[in-house]
């Protein structure tokens, strides 16, 4: 492969899929919609040059009952059972990878660092028979990737350069080592070895709590990306599992130890390390879950209303639905907030769905790569962005999965008590109502670069931003 | 020496060794001497390691649980009295005195000694009365080598700073501002039912909430207005490495984003950007009181605000509940408020919380106060006493008529009935006597004109309103006005000379009385000859504002023709009297008075001084005189 990144008349992108193994722990329902999406772009501009980036996070190998977060064997297995589960999924990839003009393009997510391993890749050529091998691209192909000197997916297309990342790597919780992943993929004999378990603490976290709670409340797993955010509203829903939250941070934070340690090169204890402040960690995390933005005039204006209640009996219920009896100003027990202080602070984190919100991923893409005139593509968050800076484009192609409202959950306590009663029952089924689907595409050609949405059929539309 | 001042025995006791004040471990092997008073020194050790202590007070802080806590609380407490029990010294001081409130004055210097949590051995949370070296009512107030800040004025009108931050969670925000409105309430001239009535408007400048602050933001609060008190309500923290630790109040960061740890300098550093520091500052944050590691020089959020000036630090030095923070606030404040004096504040806030039984833990204990109380904090405390009760005095008042305040319309308060109105009098010169209470000297006389007036406003609310010419009215009026001539003459029989505006408002008052068919007092025949001679008594250049307004009135009551107020509107000080004459001619001259003759004096003498610019309005918000 040259150094120059490929040339193309029509770059989509999609990402955020998660299709998983596991019937009971996957939410992913969109079969139907996004083979029809894809036979689109396999038929549509016949004589263009297409290709359809699968933008990371494509299947997910750790939404399943397991320990491990890189488990190169079972997700293998995974690939087999995930193809049995959506098979007109693969047949429309297939269909792609053969139709002449057109390269598939995979990129890595944070739930699918298998994928860069030979084996995997080696399952998906098998199982979608390009008609060339060039119409099936890994970018974690160390061929590729060192030609273009960039971790994801970069081109040109309509005289503008397109980069495709996930966009976990400017996620502190969610960062993948490609270096052992693109080692790891060059097969037996590679010097590195296997990334080592645990990947990163955001895959962590899902396979030590997220997959256990999930069990017992689906709409767990609706709550991605798996970050900080999360552990409150874990704690929430039971608990009893602060033990094991503290056991997976301290894990997390010697992890984070042993790996200064090493990168400098020592053997011994890190000179001056302390122990891990997994407590400290964890105080914050649940501190900011359960704070509430405090408006002076506002508690002026309903303390004056209130002002037949007593301080004592004002104080108990501002303490909320907390787990202990009598929570405390600071230090002591930690202080587990309600299950809708930690999904509100969850909320708040997201930022919302406004389209221009410059949320954390989009500036740590931005100020990594830059914008200049060219596109720049992300997933991971699964919250679309549509993003312009001078001639230059930043979208997000959000995710396939229902995603979950948290605004509406939260908008008031009747409508967070129906919430709780579906979220208590098993399956999904009752919590659509509190979901948006959005099933995203981004196109980029020589008029620009745009979101579109596919109907149920696959059929694609301009996204205008509205959010069902 | 009044009543109030007996009640308080202060007995300091200093504890020292030698060296540096940080970086030593609690020993057995240390010994420390013990000064109480002027007493012989004497030595003392204590009877546990460094380590066991670290046990119980991990124990304390309910990190094995409320239960655990509390079995820690009554072995610490035995440890502490077993140190402090031998002091023969401290026994002998304590036994010397009938007082009823021991204000212990506890001088460490030793950073490892401030960790001790002294206050188990104070109430009866801990041990069985008895058991304590301490009698029941006692205070300590702790307090470094170094000289802190000495009060200079014990504050008598709050202005009270909430600072609510969630930065480290969830706090009751709304449960602790209530409480310190519940607390200024005594204060508001207005009443809460008023059409359109904000917070605001009802609270004025008393209380101000300053949420989600950073220490910027704080600071650029404090430039902009001054505050007698500030309330901190945050979640505590602490950093550094487990040997260093220190503790400090969750607040936002003053880079925009996330949150800070601040210490007790950084919050003395801003709240001192206005130029002077609070009077007051309370705590409702957990371990704001704790000391923190003993191996670095510096202390905690508490004494480190009180070492930068602050007089008086009220704060936490274990984990604080949320129950127990929101009662603290509203018995602390409710009763500094009241005038009472802060140390008998804290000790009746400290039974309250132990009354909270478990639902407040070991709140009662964990109250740790920082002050450094001269011997002139007595007199302070008494002068802002008589003054809360003249400002208690004045919103209740002001809530019979807005236009009282001159802060608007009058809307009187129901009194449509006579047992409305007596049950209203009642309060009211129930709070007039505890005014008077133990006032002598200067202080009573003030106080005994002050009731005067309050009675003349009084009588002046039962003439107006629909039933303002009913016959009990009529009684009750009259009542009024024979009590505010009577404590007038009074006020001029105990001050003499120097407080001749009493003579003159007695002789205005029975003027009044007389023009409403009352026979005049036998004792005032002759007051206005003598009031006469006494003014023309008073040499040129001492005749200020107050002077003309006596001699105006005076004159007004005495002469045939209006006397004219170019004098008193040149004079020094003249708008305030102005103000209140003009007040006093529209208001009560012509309610009161039915003589034509004098009516047209006060006509006309009152159409100059508004034609002069004077209103009825007073906005600077100063204090009735008379």
């Amino acid at each position: 492969m040259s150094g120059e990144p490929p040339d193309f008349d029509v770059i989509y992108s999609i990402s955020d899929l998660h299709l998983g193994p596991d019937e009971g722990l996957q939410p992913f329902h969109e079969g139907p919609a996004l083979a029809g999406a894809v036979q689109g772009m396999a038929t549509r501009d016949e004589a263009a040059r297409v290709a359809l980036v699968v933008n990371g996070d494509i299947v997910d190998f750790i939404a399943r009952d397991t320990q491990r977060t890189f488990d190169p064997e079972v997700s293998l297995h995974d690939l087999d059972a995930i193809a049995q589960r959506f098979p007109e999924v693969f047949q429309a990839w297939s269909l792609f990878a053969r139709t002449p003009g057109r390269t598939l393009v995979f990129n890595l997510g944070n739930h699918d660092a298998e994928l860069g391993l030979a084996s995997h890749q080696q399952w998906l050529r098998d199982r979608l028979q390009p008609a060339t091998p060039e119409q099936i691209l890994f970018t974690f192909d160390p061929a590729y990737s060192s030609a273009v000197r960039y971790e994801g997916f970069l081109a040109r297309c309509g005289g503008r350069t397109v980069r495709v990342d996930h966009g976990n790597e400017v996620d502190g919780w969610n960062v993948i080592p490609p270096a052992r992943v693109r080692e790891a993929g060059k097969g037996p004999g590679s010097t590195l070895g296997l990334p080592t378990d645990p990947i990163n603490a955001g895959s962590s976290l899902v396979v030590s709590l997220m997959n256990q709670a999930k069990r017992r409340f689906r709409f767990v797993d609706l709550l991605k990306p798996e970050t900080s955010g999360a552990v409150p509203v874990l704690l929430a829903l039971d608990p009893s599992m602060l033990g094991e939250v503290l056991t997976f941070l301290r894990l997390w934070a010697r992890k984070n130890q042993d790996d200064a340690r090493i990168a400098q090169g020592l053997l011994g204890p890190t000179p001056g390390a302390t122990e891990p402040p997994e407590e400290a960690l964890l105080r914050g995390l649940l501190a900011e879950a359960s704070a509430v933005q405090l408006d002076g005039d506002a508690l002026l204006e309903e303390t004056f209303r209130e002002r037949s209640r007593s301080p004592l009996d004002l104080a108990t219920d501002e303490r909320g639905d907390w787990a202990q009896a009598a929570p405390l100003l600071g230090g002591g027990p930690l202080l587990i907030p309600g299950l809708r202080a930690a999904l509100a602070a969850l909320n708040r984190g997201w930022k919302g769905f406004r389209l221009d919100d410059q949320d954390d991923t989009f500036l740590g893409l931005r100020d990594r790569y830059g914008l200049d005139d060219g596109v720049l593509i992300a997933g991971h968050t699964h919250l679309r962005r549509r993003i312009l800076q001078g001639r230059g484009v930043y979208l997000n192609t959000g995710t396939w999965m229902p995603l979950i409202r948290l605004d509406r959950i939260l908008q008031d306590r009747s409508t967070f008590r129906e919430f709780y009663d579906q979220a208590s029952k098993p399956g999904l089924a009752g919590l659509w109502k509190f979901c948006t689907r959005t099933r995203t595409v981004a196109r980029v050609d020589a008029a620009g670069a745009t979101l579109m949405a596919a109907d149920e059929a696959g059929n694609l539309a301009q996204d205008e931003g509205g959010v069902a | 020496m009044t009543r109030r001042e007996e009640k308080i025995r202060s007995i300091r006791l200093e504890l020292v060794r030698s060296g540096e004040d940080e970086n030593q471990l609690l020993s057995p092997l240390t010994p420390y001497l013990a000064l109480v008073q002027n007493r012989p020194a004497e030595e003392l050790r204590l009877p546990f390691q460094h380590g066991e202590f670290l046990e119980l007070h991990r124990q304390l802080r309910y990190e094995e649980g409320p239960e655990r806590a509390a079995q820690a609380a009554q072995k610490m407490a035995q440890l502490l009295a077993r140190f402090l029990g031998g002091l023969k010294g401290l026994h002998q001081e304590l036994a010397s005195s009938g007082a009823d409130l021991f204000e212990l004055q506890l001088v460490l210097s030793a950073s490892e000694l401030a960790l001790l949590p002294f206050e188990l051995l104070t109430g009866s949370g801990a041990m069985p009365a008895g058991a304590s070296p301490f009698p029941g009512r006692t205070l300590i107030l702790r307090q470094s080598r170094r000289q802190a800040a000495p009060f200079r004025s014990w504050p008598d009108c709050p202005r009270i700073l909430l600072v609510a931050s969630s930065a480290g969670g969830v706090v009751p925000a709304k449960s602790h501002l209530r409480a310190l409105q519940a607390a200024a309430e005594l204060f508001l001239p207005y009443r809460t039912d008023l059409p359109g009535m904000t917070a605001r408007q009802w609270l004025g400048d008393h209380v101000e909430v300053l949420a989600e602050a950073s220490l910027h933001e704080l600071q650029r609060r404090c430039r902009e207005g001054s505050y007698t008190h500030v309330h901190l309500l945050a979640h505590g923290g602490e950093e550094g490495p487990p040997w260093g630790r220190r503790f400090g109040l969750w607040m936002a960061s003053t880079e925009g984003k996330g949150r800070q740890l601040v210490s007790g300098q950084l919050l003395a550093d801003a709240l001192r950007t206005g130029g002077g520091l609070p009077s007051v500052v309370t705590l409702a944050s957990c371990d704001s009181g704790n000391q923190g590691s003993v191996l670095y020089p510096g202390g905690s959020v508490a004494q480190e605000l009180h070492q930068a000036g602050v007089p008086l630090v009220v704060a936490s030095q274990l984990p604080l509940t949320f129950a127990g923070s929101a009662v603290f606030t509203e018995e602390f404040y409710r009763k500094i408020l009241r005038g009472e004096d802060p140390r008998e504040a804290v000790l009746k806030t400290r039974s309250a919380l132990l009354s909270l039984g478990p639902t407040g833990w070991l709140d009662w204990a964990s109250l740790v106060v920082y002050a450094d109380l001269s011997a002139s904090f007595g007199p302070q405390v008494r002068r802002a006493q008589r003054r809360v009760f003249q400002r208690r005095i004045d919103a209740r008042l002001a809530w019979l008529g807005h236009g009282i305040a001159g802060r608007g319309d009058r809307s009187s308060l129901e009194l449509e009935t006579e047992e409305q109105a007596r049950s209203f009098e009642g309060k009211l010169r129930q709070l007039m006597d505890e005014l008077q209470e133990g006032c002598e000297g200067r202080a009573r006389v003030e106080a005994l004109a002050f009731c005067g007036s309050a009675e003349k406003r009084w009588a002046e609310a039962l003439q107006g309103g629909v039933a303002g010419a009913s016959p009990w009215r009529q009684r009750l009026r009259v009542e009024a006005l024979r009590r505010s001539r009577g404590l007038y003459f009074e006020a001029f029989r105990s001050g003499g000379p120097e407080v001749l505006y009493a003579l003159v408002q007695a002789l205005v008052v029975d003027r009044w009385l007389r023009e409403q068919g009352d026979s005049g007092a036998e004792e005032l025949q002759d007051g206005g000859a003598h009031a006469r001679w006494l003014l023309d008594l008073t040499p040129g250049p001492a005749r200020g504002a107050e002077w003309h307004r006596a001699s105006l009135e005076l004159e007004l009551l005495s002469a045939d023709q209006p006397p004219r107020a170019r004098w008193l509107l040149g004079a020094p000080g003249a708008a305030w009297e102005c103000y209140s004459l003009l007040r006093q001619l529209r208001q009560r001259y012509l309610v009161f008075v039915k003589g034509e003759a004098l009516r047209e004096r006060v006509e006309t003498l009152a159409r100059e001084l508004e034609a002069q610019g004077v209103t009825g309005t007073w906005s600077s918000g100063a204090m009735w005189k008379r």
